[in-house]
């Protein structure tokens, strides 16, 4: 590889062993390597830090921001945790079952795992406490259930793989259900193992009866509809992923103010700010690696390195293995979504050219770099409910290592599994 | 709502807003579509437009509240004094860039005054402001939280 310019990726690993923030440093690896670059304008720089803004699927992206945030303060997550209840809830450690249920039933109307992890934290964890259970098991559960929610559609890792990946997000957005499921069984499975020897006690003695059941999920029932719309309406090229956002956003509005009646205009500033701060956070970062893509392609390093792993394997199974384990490691270390946009237009190239389903790859990439939120050193979802519960990260660590296990489990299974993915688009939408 | 608060508080205000025109934009394109012969063309362009400053004044809030995703890991390990002093170097770094930044995307900005964006018409100087704007905030923003940087 003669005339390969590597220095910006050193500069760019330098600069988040330095602890600038990852947009700013790829920003920087960029412009230094614009500058350097003879007979690049650096226009293209402020050019390519745009461009991803003018992406309609990535609009995706505020839209199930701001509807998960309408949607905590609108009665909807309420009255959805009164359903899990009444379903679970007399199960052993039924608690905690409860707030797996509720972070599935969530995955069908919100897309962001930290915003879930948060949510739940406030609104379960101190009950959980309460009632027993460890506080370390507790942040525990709470943060990994959040990591279904992202994979059951709506998901914005799936929304961004999709714009990094150049790939459907409505068939990424089927190709979640199945996976978000098992994982969300996985977890279940679980935390019924440990509550069982650890004797934290059901919610009640015995399930909660039909009628009681029944008026909980007619309760529930404006939320429930979400995911079937969304999915219906993508399904039948009604509206895009995208449109969806948005009608969900508005969706959840119409049921806040009129059906539930609480949410308040001056709600509204707040919920904005929220999203807003979540929005940009993540964009920013998008917007970076466009100019940092720039160099990367402009050096060919992609395909590049799709050619050099080819070389090295012939085997999908053995490079998903090595992906798998690769962001296993760089989850641990760097958040997930930053990871995600760092690594994808590396990664998918390697993978379509050793004939792996670039649907599937990218829920193998996304449920990984999810799980990689709970685990140590650093984990966004873990920080999270680990600060609102004042618990200890070794404390978590050692209680949530049997959750984090049944979903590298569920993990293992999809990934040599592609079928689990591929199945419900490839039977909804066609072979694609 | 006194001038220094909307002040203090600008970025959310003008992001906010430009998060709702985004929403609406993308709605009233849906909705031209299936009840109007004539879908709404500039309603994509609106809302990319509304994005970009949504994205890059929504960044300076963030800024503001020290939110930007980094890596802290390595720098955890050397003792406090160390530790401080590669705190404000890494925020020298960050201002700088967003400073440079700033100037690139603003003569950009007026670079392209002559050129029009594909469905209204508009000089796309109004798109490359967003982030010739956003970049000159988060500099200052971070600017403004160099002391607390420091004394951390």
């Amino acid at each position: 590889m003669s005339g390969l310019t590597l220095w910006p990726i050193w500069v760019l690993l330098g600069l988040f062993a330095l602890n600038v923030p990852v947009a700013f440093a790829m920003g920087i690896a960029a412009l230094a390597f614009f500058v350097s670059a003879e007979g690049l304008p650096l226009e293209i720089f402020a050019q390519r830090i745009v461009a991803a803004t003018d992406s309609f699927p990535l609009l995706a992206v505020p839209f199930f921001i701001l509807a998960g945030a309408i949607m905590n303060r609108a009665g909807i997550t309420r009255r959805l945790m009164t359903l899990a209840d009444a379903l679970v809830g007399h199960m052993v450690g039924g608690l905690a079952q409860a707030n797996i249920v509720l972070a599935s039933l969530m995955g069908g109307l919100s897309a962001s795992a930290n915003a879930e992890a948060a949510m739940q934290a406030k609104m379960l964890g101190p009950e959980m406490i309460r009632r027993g259970y460890a506080p370390g098991f507790s942040a525990a559960v709470i943060a990994c259930a959040a990591v279904i929610t992202p994979i059951i559609p709506p998901g914005i890792g799936l929304v961004i793989y999709g714009f990094l990946a150049d790939v459907s997000v409505g068939r990424l957005f089927l190709g979640g259900i199945v996976p978000g499921l098992l994982v969300a069984a996985a977890l279940m499975t679980a935390t019924w193992a440990v509550a069982r020897q650890r004797g934290f006690l059901a919610v009640r003695e015995r399930f909660v009866g039909a009628p009681a059941l029944g008026a909980a999920l007619r309760e529930a029932a404006w939320a429930l509809t979400i995911p079937v719309y969304i999915l219906v309406g993508i399904r039948y090229g009604i509206f895009t992923p995208t449109e969806a956002g948005a009608m969900t956003v508005v969706y959840a509005l119409l049921v806040g103010f009129l059906a539930h009646r609480e949410l308040r205009l001056a709600d509204l500033p707040e919920i904005l700010t929220e999203s807003v701060l979540a929005t940009a956070t993540v964009m920013l970062i998008i917007c970076a690696a466009g100019s940092f893509g720039f160099y990367m392609a402009w050096e060919r390093i992609p395909p590049r390195l799709a050619a050099a792993l080819a070389a090295a394997t012939a085997d999908p199974l053995l490079l998903l293995l090595f992906v798998n384990l690769l962001l296993l490691l760089v989850g641990m270390l760097i958040e997930g979504t930053a990871a995600l946009i760092l690594l994808a237009p590396i990664l998918v190239p390697v993978a379509v050219r050793l004939g792996i389903d670039p649907v599937h790859f990218g829920l193998v990439m996304v449920i990984n770099l999810t799980i990689g939120g709970v685990t140590p050193p650093v984990g966004t979802m873990m920080f999270t409910a680990c600060s609102i519960l004042d618990v200890k990260l070794t404390r978590f660590t050692i209680e949530g290592a049997p959750l984090v296990l049944a979903m590298v489990g569920a993990l293992a299974l999809v990934t040599l599994n592609p079928q689990l993915v591929t199945f419900v688009p490839n039977a909804l939408m066609g072979p694609g | 709502m006194t001038l220094r608060r909307a002040l203090a508080q600008a970025e959310e205000i003008v992001a906010g807003a430009a998060l709702v025109v985004v929403v609406l934009a993308v709605c009233w394109g849906v909705i031209t579509r299936y009840v109007t012969a004539q879908p709404a063309a500039w309603a994509g362009e609106v809302a990319s437009l509304a994005f970009a400053w949504c994205v890059f004044v929504g960044a300076a809030a963030v800024a503001k509240r020290g939110g930007h995703v980094s890596i802290d890991m390595l720098t955890a390990a050397f003792p406090g004094p160390v530790q401080r002093v590669i705190r404000l170097g890494a925020g020298a770094v960050a201002i700088g860039f967003c400073a440079v930044a700033a100037v690139l995307a603003f003569r950009f900005s007026l670079a392209n005054i002559d050129n029009p964006s594909a469905v209204l018409r508009l000089p796309l100087t109004v798109l490359y402001f967003a982030p010739a704007t956003g970049f000159a905030l988060m500099a200052l923003r971070l600017a403004q939280a160099m002391p607390r940087v420091g004394a951390r």
